[in-house]
């Protein structure tokens, strides 16, 4: 009885530490665990985090040809942001990219990308499109007015006329203007098309619409 | 009577020497990781955290670079996982120095500015002022988007903190180691025979090591490390296995402290069988 008492005690002594010393602990720091406890609750999720490689964008069936003069908004089945819709021509040039939705890097990176602040071709406002001067749009300054932009969509084909060339700085909001209700082509890159380094210029490209579908509400 | 309210003043004492046992296991755990930056460099290597810096900061010089005229293949060594280590350590040590760092990245404007000049001079682009200027730009920024990448994020604040509390993780450390001496000398003039010493002894130790297992074995469990929300992958990976390293240095001394707790178990068990067969044979 006594010897078995005595193993016993080997195991509950220290489960009654761990009781009475786990009691204490929480008793005194009840306070700090407290706002533990809430700090941990804003800064976890649900389940552990994924992070996928990249973003999956689709690259959407461009037409070849315009079938209507005009298109319906809610008809359209409209990219999201990095997915492929389009693709850039300049005959001219040799200029051949495709469009992206969006400007950032990712899309820049694989041809010319569409400020998602601004009008898809065919709405009633202006295109802005970006390119790298090294990659995509490495030979923009060999454009002449009255050149054509031919611009294939997933939902039309659109041909602007090149109509201005200009050289402005980066931040010019006149050369950047998106407002106005005529719908409009501008392309720009990094200038001098040939320089190294960080540039405040940028060789701008203006185009007016001279014939595809126009999208309406 | 008399014997129990006596059993009973040396579990007492010997529940307070384990509690500050456990102070003290808990506070010299700290002392060697969170206060301490070589822990933190290890963490660094082993959650990969300088490839995924290295593969950010590529990237974001490689996207800068492309806005400046320059190809992806010029700068496709800049900059080097050696560089980026070195950079990573000397800010960790600096953060945990209390101190800010300005990184200047010496290597990385020297490699820019020599590949970039050589990539210009090979394709016979102008080499004026303003291109020069145009280069120096291009290349301040990329050091300050590098900086950037290698700044672990609140280390400077965590560094600052952890100065703050250095010494009186010291002094409570210390406190705590002294309060057990005390404690464990008080116990063994209390309990005359030595073989229950060892038996308290066991007790505070395995008590001690259930302390340091359960609590943070229910945290692991949990999975709240795994699920903090960390939006980059290379610090999430970072944090998480820092967190999770640091709690199962607490497991791994509790399971350290549990055997030392069966050693005084068998060593009580053999000197009280030592000490019956001896008043048997007297």
């Amino acid at each position: 009885m006594q010897h078995a008492k005595r193993i016993m005690a080997y195991f509950y002594m220290p489960l009654l530490f761990l009781v009475i010393g786990y009691g204490v602990f929480f008793l005194a720091a009840r306070p700090i665990l407290d706002f533990v406890h809430n700090t941990v609750h804003l800064i976890t999720l649900d389940r552990p985090p994924k992070f996928s490689a990249e973003k999956t964008t689709k690259s959407l069936k461009l037409v070849t040809a315009n079938q209507q003069q005009t298109l319906k908004m809610d008809h359209l089945k409209l990219p999201t942001y990095g997915d492929q819709f389009g693709q850039l021509t300049i005959p001219a040039v040799g200029l051949e990219q495709p469009l992206y939705f969006g400007d950032g890097e990712q899309q820049l990176a694989k041809g010319v990308g569409m400020y998602n602040g601004s009008r898809f071709p065919g709405e009633r406002g202006t295109t802005l499109v970006a390119g790298h001067n090294v990659t995509a749009m490495h030979n923009l300054n060999q454009v002449q007015v009255g050149q054509q932009i031919v611009v294939r969509t997933s939902y039309g084909v659109y041909t602007y006329g090149v109509t201005k060339k200009l050289v402005a700085k980066y931040n010019d909001a006149q050369a950047f203007d998106l407002s106005g209700r005529q719908p409009k082509l501008i392309l720009y890159t990094c200038y001098p098309i040939n320089m190294v380094g960080l540039t405040p210029d940028r060789l701008v490209v203006y185009g007016s619409l001279q014939s595809g579908p126009i999208i309406k509400m | 009577m008399q014997r129990t309210l006596r059993h009973l003043g040396e579990g007492i004492l010997a529940f307070v020497l384990t509690f500050f046992l456990f102070t003290f296991s808990v506070l010299t755990i700290v002392q060697f990781t969170l206060l301490n930056p070589k822990f933190m460099h290890q963490q660094v290597v082993h959650s990969g955290y300088v490839s995924a810096v290295t593969s950010e900061a590529h990237q974001n010089i490689s996207n800068l670079g492309a806005g400046s005229g320059i190809p992806k293949k010029v700068l496709k060594s800049v900059p080097s996982k050696y560089n980026v280590q070195q950079d990573i350590n000397t800010f960790i040590d600096r953060a945990y120095a209390g101190a800010g760092i300005k990184l200047e990245a010496t290597h990385i404007k020297k490699q820019l500015r020599t590949q970039v000049y050589a990539y210009a001079r090979m394709k016979h682009l102008p080499l004026n002022q303003t291109t020069r200027h145009a280069v120096e730009q291009y290349v301040n920024k990329s050091v300050d988007q590098y900086a950037q990448s290698v700044q672990v994020p609140y280390l400077i604040q965590i560094g600052k903190n952890v100065q703050a509390i250095k010494q009186y993780v010291l002094l409570g450390l210390l406190g705590t180691l002294l309060l057990c001496l005390v404690l464990g000398s008080v116990l063994k003039k209390q309990v005359k025979l030595a073989h229950r010493m060892w038996r308290y002894l066991s007790y505070c130790l395995t008590g001690n090591g259930l302390m340091l297992i359960i609590a943070p074995y229910m945290l692991l469990g949990s999975q709240v490390i795994d699920r903090l929300g960390i939006g980059t992958k290379g610090l999430y990976r970072l944090v998480t296995t820092y967190l999770h390293t640091f709690v199962w240095i607490f497991i791994i001394s509790g399971l350290i402290s549990l055997a030392f707790g069966l050693g005084c178990i068998v060593i009580s068990e053999v000197r009280r069988k030592n000490r019956i067969h001896r008043s048997e044979v007297s």
